[in-house]
């Protein structure tokens, strides 16, 4: 079928089809990225927190922007090549076009792959740290596949008796790595339990019991008291009781793989348990409700007709009584003729493990759940996502955490609001604390700045001008970096400037794999009692990240549908340049206009997100 | 394109290198303008002056962009309606919201006289 005006231009219009179709599409996208950008205005504007200003690392974003001009100078001129019938030049245009876009999203992969592994921390009194978490190598010494196990504690001797690794660029070499950011049972401390419902606990996933039996050590959780489930048929209304099944009280929970043994409870029987709890669930339920039914039916007779009752109001003592009789005996008739099992309303949703004293450390990560008395020592409840509670006295589930960037505009936000002194608060911070600063790092690094921003402070005001908010309360790694190299002798400007990482050092942002480097970044562990929030830099952290990732990740999702669309014209368009070349030339000069709409898109992301 | 002839796309190719340098210089200049101290408008780092600077400036590359590279300086009557049509739904929709922005009503007088919630 031959597609009408695709190079002639139709008469109402004077324009081809396929032009009048891009405009419309950018026309929507005008509105959607309109809508976007809209939001970020508003988002800023009203911000209950100090919105982060000229929080990205400038370069990327420069060279990023470098990259989408000069392609959309190439694809302009790889049109034009066409037009001209120069199939080599178009090509030669056209590849450096498609080359641009790839080198874009390298670039914008590793930002968000920074953003992704910097750790944010905000406190209860509104300050707050960024930085990387330290990392604790997974699976070390355990078969449990996860951080924890046995021979994991006993291997290096910290203060916690596990070991956790520095981040130095020698402890990441091998081996994988998470973040030592964890909530921490400690079963030496008192009774710890882990219970697990039958109702939403997803053994098939195998990572939560996993991970516990890894962290606690082989053989250390057991079976709290006898638990005991059926397996059934249920056919129609008609129950069979096929087994009963019996988990003895001490019984160990296993790996999947350690069923075999009697005295173990593997993680494939717990699966059975759950089966056979929701299948005597959903059929106890039916007949329950058809015996409820009959109960309630009696008694609407007998409040009519009974001498006892009539006359009364259906929730009054003895018409539930009544009720209850009935219904008692409606299920025993049930259960005569083989329609329900009574035993079933026995079993318990929970099974509940003890874990041994001798146990180690149960952690579990933060995203896993929600944590309940954080506080080292007093009583803990951690509820994971599908509903597996384990209870016990809370270890040390402290952040360790160096720090690349130290915030206090927050605080100051929330004192001045309630009439505070700011930086009287700052100086009483939880931050500066020996329990959390033990090398006091932090707090010379704030001394250093202190006199940093005083010099600042003289020098604008010689120009009639004060230091913001960021510049008098918050730290960047570049200064920190700076602090340093000068051994926190900050006694003028021009020193601090000449040793502040550059344009160039900023686009790799703060390094912690460089062991010179690294030794400029304090090192924390925040209590986790003290903890607000804590994220990666991502949406989680704050709506600036949000719009962020929205705005760049639907933007950079254009650059790989255009970069498709144009590598398409480069790669295959060669048979139709032969046999039509004014249509190619149309297709890519549909294609250029979207590839310039998303420049022009970027044209604004930049200024905005990374200069304002 | 103003016309299809072999020299009216060479002598359109040498604008569209121009611009494309216009376009190189003004980045160059939104940069320098935020982090160049002599050059920061208004007061002492990110300010209202700045966001208008920095926005007038993008507003300029864009608009080259669309005109000369997107051909909007020389195009038919219906491509215009339908990029302003877009621009004008645009700027309704964000008008929309500072409306509900600065609709007097709010939660607050809304409440009881005395009342002591919070928003």
């Amino acid at each position: 079928m031959e597609i009408p005006y695709v190079v002639t231009p139709r008469k109402d219009t004077g324009l081809n089809n396929s032009k009048i179709a891009i405009w419309l599409f950018l026309a929507s996208e005008v509105m959607l990225f309109g809508g976007l950008f809209s939001a970020y205005i508003f988002l800023r504007i009203y911000a209950d927190y100090p919105w982060p200003e000229r929080a990205l690392a400038v370069l990327p974003g420069l060279v990023n922007t470098f990259i989408l001009i000069a392609s959309s100078v190439t694809v302009v001129f790889a049109w034009a090549s066409l037009k001209l019938r120069n199939w080599r030049a178009f090509q030669g245009f056209m590849g450096f076009t498609v080359f641009c876009a790839l080198v874009f999203m390298v670039l914008k992969s590793i930002e968000y792959n920074s953003k992704f592994h910097h750790h944010a921390v905000r406190t209860s009194e509104y300050s707050s740290v960024e930085g990387h978490v330290h990392y604790f190598e997974e699976g070390h010494g355990s078969g449990s596949g996860h951080a924890g196990g046995e021979s994991s504690d006993k291997s290096e001797g910290s203060s916690d008796g596990h070991k956790y690794l520095s981040i130095t660029g020698e402890t990441l070499e091998g081996g994988k790595h998470i973040d030592h950011n964890f909530y921490v049972v400690d079963p030496t401390a008192g009774d710890a339990n882990v219970t697990f419902d039958l109702d939403r606990f997803h053994p098939d996933y195998d990572k939560y019991i996993n991970v516990i039996i890894g962290c606690a050590g082989k053989g250390k959780i057991t079976l709290a008291k006898d638990y005991w489930y059926t397996q059934r048929e249920v056919s129609g209304n008609s129950v069979k009781v096929t087994e009963k099944i019996l988990f003895k009280e001490g019984s160990v929970l296993a790996l999947r793989d350690e069923k075999n043994e009697e005295s173990v409870i593997s993680i494939a029987e717990l699966q059975e348990a759950k089966d056979a709890f929701l299948l005597a669930r959903k059929h106890e339920q039916k007949i329950r409700t058809k015996a409820q039914r009959v109960a309630g039916a009696a008694l609407t007779k007998a409040l009519k007709e009974d001498s006892l009752l009539r006359g009364m109001s259906r929730w009054e003592d003895d018409a539930v009584k009544f009720r209850d009789k009935v219904l008692k005996e409606e299920l025993a008739k049930l259960e005569a003729n083989g329609q329900f099992d009574s035993d079933y309303a026995k079993a318990a949703s929970t099974i509940s493990f003890s874990v041994a004293k001798d146990a180690h450390l149960i952690r579990v990560k933060p995203s896993w759940g929600f944590m309940t008395g954080k506080e080292t020592g007093k009583d803990t409840n951690i509820a994971l996502l599908d509903g597996t509670l384990i209870t016990g006295i809370a270890g040390d589930s402290s952040l360790p955490i160096a720090v690349d960037a130290l915030d206090f505009t927050h605080l100051v936000m929330r004192a001045e609001d309630k009439g505070l002194d700011a930086d009287a608060l700052i100086e009483e911070s939880l931050l500066f604390d020996s329990q959390v600063d033990a090398t006091g790092q932090l707090r010379t690094v704030w001394e250093a700045h202190k006199k940093w921003r005083a010099l600042f402070a003289a020098e604008l005001a010689k120009k009639g001008k004060v230091p913001t908010e960021n510049d008098k309360y918050r730290v960047t790694w570049h200064q920190m970096v700076a602090y340093h190299r000068l051994d926190y002798q900050i006694d003028n400007l021009g020193e601090v400037k000449k040793v502040t990482p550059g344009l160039f050092e900023d686009f790799k942002g703060a390094n912690h794999k460089n062991k010179e480097e690294v030794k400029a970044y304090p090192e924390l562990r925040i209590p986790r009692e003290n903890m607000v929030l804590d994220s990666k830099l991502t949406p989680k952290w704050n709506n600036y990240y949000g719009i962020y990732f929205t705005i760049t990740g639907l933007h950079g999702l254009h650059v790989i549908g255009g970069a498709i669309v144009l590598g398409y014209y480069l790669f295959f368009g060669r048979k139709m340049y032969d046999s039509n070349p004014d249509w190619l030339a149309n297709r890519v000069e549909v294609g250029g206009l979207f590839w310039h709409f998303v420049d022009l898109v970027w044209i604004f992301v930049f200024p905005i997100f990374y200069l304002m | 394109m103003a016309g299809d002839s072999p020299e009216a796309i060479r002598k359109a190719c040498k604008l569209y290198g121009v611009i494309g340098g216009c376009l190189f210089i003004g980045t160059i200049l939104t940069v320098a303008v935020a982090k160049i101290p002599w050059l920061d408008v208004g007061g002492h780092g990110f300010d209202g002056y700045d966001a208008i600077l920095g926005l007038a400036i993008a507003t300029t590359k864009a608009s080259l962009v669309a005109v000369i590279f997107m051909h909007l300086n020389h195009e038919k009557k219906a491509i215009y309606w339908i990029f302003f049509g877009a621009l004008f739904f645009g700027a309704a929709l964000i008008a929309i919201f500072w409306g509900a922005y600065a609709d007097p009503i709010t939660f607050d007088n809304l409440l009881p006289e005395g009342s002591t919630l919070n928003r």
